[in-house]
């Protein structure tokens, strides 16, 4: 905390257009966290000076384990570089509220990491780590809290109502209650057991931006802990403390890692499973209609550019329509302006399925070619 | 007339030069895809700081890929690799549905720099493979592919460790490069 208090919640609060503080700020503050003994090596393994940190668990890494934690994807670690990335004051807090030391101490009680006996690595994915990483959320809410700072995050959620983010934002109601136990609690809460108040704390429900430290979307499943109030915006301090940890972990167990998307059309106030929202949201407006479309080109899209009357969004929509199955879209698809996109995916599709044999093949690729140099020299000629 | 004959004339004959420069937000998989179009396998990355620069052969045309790295700080330094640009591949992690915004402004103000006017856009909408990854319509959409009318964009969804859709995107930009000069 003292490295937060150097900071001190003025300089916090000057963040630029973006969110993020500026430079010296945030070397300052890590210059003071990184000096503490527990960060000055990496926390998988014995590499001094780490520079890199997992966002999510508050660690420092060494490149080589960096590279290890983006493989993972964001939403089980959030990598960032301490000299190479900029900082919101929220991530900051998660900083301050975590280091190697709480989470190898953490980890090393429950069998995992570094530390412990076995040595083995930690498993991101398991509900231990979930739990480490619930307690580090009420931590940060506090402290967000204490240094107003969470509030930043809500300013700037612009365009992403709070709602939005609801149901997303059940993972985090099993969180252990840390309202009591500011500083120490890992020693606390380490075998299961010592913490049975989980808060309902949807810690950040608005953060929207990339600078968020990424609580939802972390926790790989999200079960609906029974004793939730759906009203959704408790503070740490209104926990509920007739709460039986057993039963979220049951609950716990239950559910996939497959976090919750960001800005769901379909709210639903009443936060369901996520897994549910996410499947349910599948946004029957736009982008549905290209869903499946692995591939979408410029000229798919466009046949006018003007700005858009309610007859062109119809149109426009059932374009994306029409791309709904394409994992590739190209501009010329997009737009109408050279068919032979389109008929490219279309051909090549349909020429596979039939097995219609490269003769076949090469035949259309040489005929789409010629088309597409008469298209461009027509083009250059009317220029 | 000439020109169209002229062009036939240099696909027949082969290999064009084309400076690619591929760019997205860190941990989009840039360094991933560089190595499994040069080496056709997966390499365990690190992250990139500074750039690699790779050639890479594809359909008579040799690509030189500059992957440039992602982090805040060194996306200040992309500009400086602009000039002579033919093609820009932009890496999105689909599955990175809270950064979509920031990799959405970063490829905006890229493609209003005048050095960037002629580059063609290929899109990768790259980590299929994930939970959660947003199809290739939707990262369109959300990085605003629909308002680029006076450019030539293709976005492909793509999984680098398995080389999904890596191709058929490198196809689109040598199709497109080759008809343009």
């Amino acid at each position: 905390m003292e490295a937060l208090e150097a900071v001190g919640k003025d300089t916090l609060g000057a963040v630029n257009d973006k969110g993020f503080v500026p430079d010296e700020v945030r070397n300052n503050f890590f210059r003071k966290l990184r000096m503490k003994s527990e960060n000055r090596s990496c926390f998988e393994c014995p590499n001094r000076n780490p520079t890199w940190i997992s966002l999510t668990y508050g660690i420092y890494l060494c490149l080589e384990c960096s590279g290890e934690h983006r493989r993972k994807g964001v939403h089980i670690s959030f990598v960032r570089s301490v000299e190479l990335d900029s900082f919101a004051p929220e991530q900051m807090v998660q900083m301050a509220a975590g280091g190697n030391g709480k989470a190898l101490e953490f980890f090393k009680s429950n069998e995992m990491g570094k530390l412990s006996s076995s040595g083995r690595p930690v498993d991101y994915t398991s509900k231990i780590a979930q739990r480490y990483k619930a307690q580090l959320d009420v931590e940060v809410k506090r402290l967000c809290d204490r240094f107003g700072v969470a509030g930043k995050a809500a300013d700037r959620a612009q365009a992403k109502p709070v709602e939005e983010v609801k149901p997303e934002a059940t993972p985090l109601d099993l969180t252990p209650p840390i309202a009591k136990a500011p500083a120490g609690y890992p020693e606390q809460v380490a075998p299961v057991r010592g913490a049975s108040a989980p808060a309902a704390v949807p810690s950040k429900p608005s953060v929207p931006s990339s600078h968020v430290v990424r609580k939802m979307e972390m926790s790989p499943a999200a079960p609906k802990p029974a004793g939730f109030a759906p009203g959704g915006k408790q503070m740490a301090k209104e926990i509920d403390f007739d709460f039986d940890f057993d039963d979220l972990e049951t609950e716990a167990a239950k559910p996939k890692p497959k976090p919750a998307p960001k800005p769901d059309p379909k709210p639903a106030p009443a936060a369901p499973a996520p897994q549910e929202v996410f499947r349910a949201q599948s946004d029957p407006n736009s982008v549905n209609k290209f869903a499946n479309k692995k591939g979408i080109s410029s000229s798919d899209f466009f046949n006018e550019m003007e700005p858009e009357s309610a007859q062109q969004r119809m149109d426009r929509e059932s374009r994306f329509n029409k791309f709904s199955a394409a994992g590739a879209i190209s501009s010329a698809n997009y737009f109408g302006d050279g068919d032979e996109d389109i008929q490219n995916t279309e051909d090549m599709s349909s020429l596979a399925s039939m097995a219609a044999g490269r003769g076949a093949e090469m035949a259309r690729n040489s005929f789409a070619k010629g088309a597409e140099m008469l298209t461009e020299y027509l083009a250059k000629v009317r220029d | 007339m000439g020109m169209l004959f002229s062009k036939v004339w240099q696909r027949m004959l082969g290999s064009k030069d084309m400076r690619i420069l591929m760019l997205g937000l860190d941990a989009a998989g840039k360094t991933t895809i560089l190595y499994r179009l040069k080496l056709a396998e997966v390499v365990t990355t690190i992250p990139t700081v500074g750039f690699n620069v790779e050639e890479v052969e594809y359909k008579n045309i040799r690509f030189t890929v500059w992957d440039v790295g992602g982090q805040d700080k060194i996306r200040k330094l992309w500009r400086h690799y602009f000039r002579g640009t033919d093609g820009l591949i932009y890496v999105v992690d689909s599955s990175d549905r809270e950064r979509i915004q920031d990799a959405k402004e970063e490829l905006q103000k890229m493609l209003a720099e005048q050095e960037m006017e002629n580059a063609a856009l290929l899109v990768l909408a790259n980590k299929q493979d994930l939970p959660n990854a947003m199809p290739a319509a939707e990262v369109m959409e959300k990085l605003e592919l629909q308002k680029l009318r006076h450019r030539q964009w293709f976005i492909q969804s793509t999984c680098a460790p398995t080389g999904d859709g890596l191709y058929e995107g490198l196809d689109w930009l040598s199709r497109t490069l080759s008809s343009r000069k």
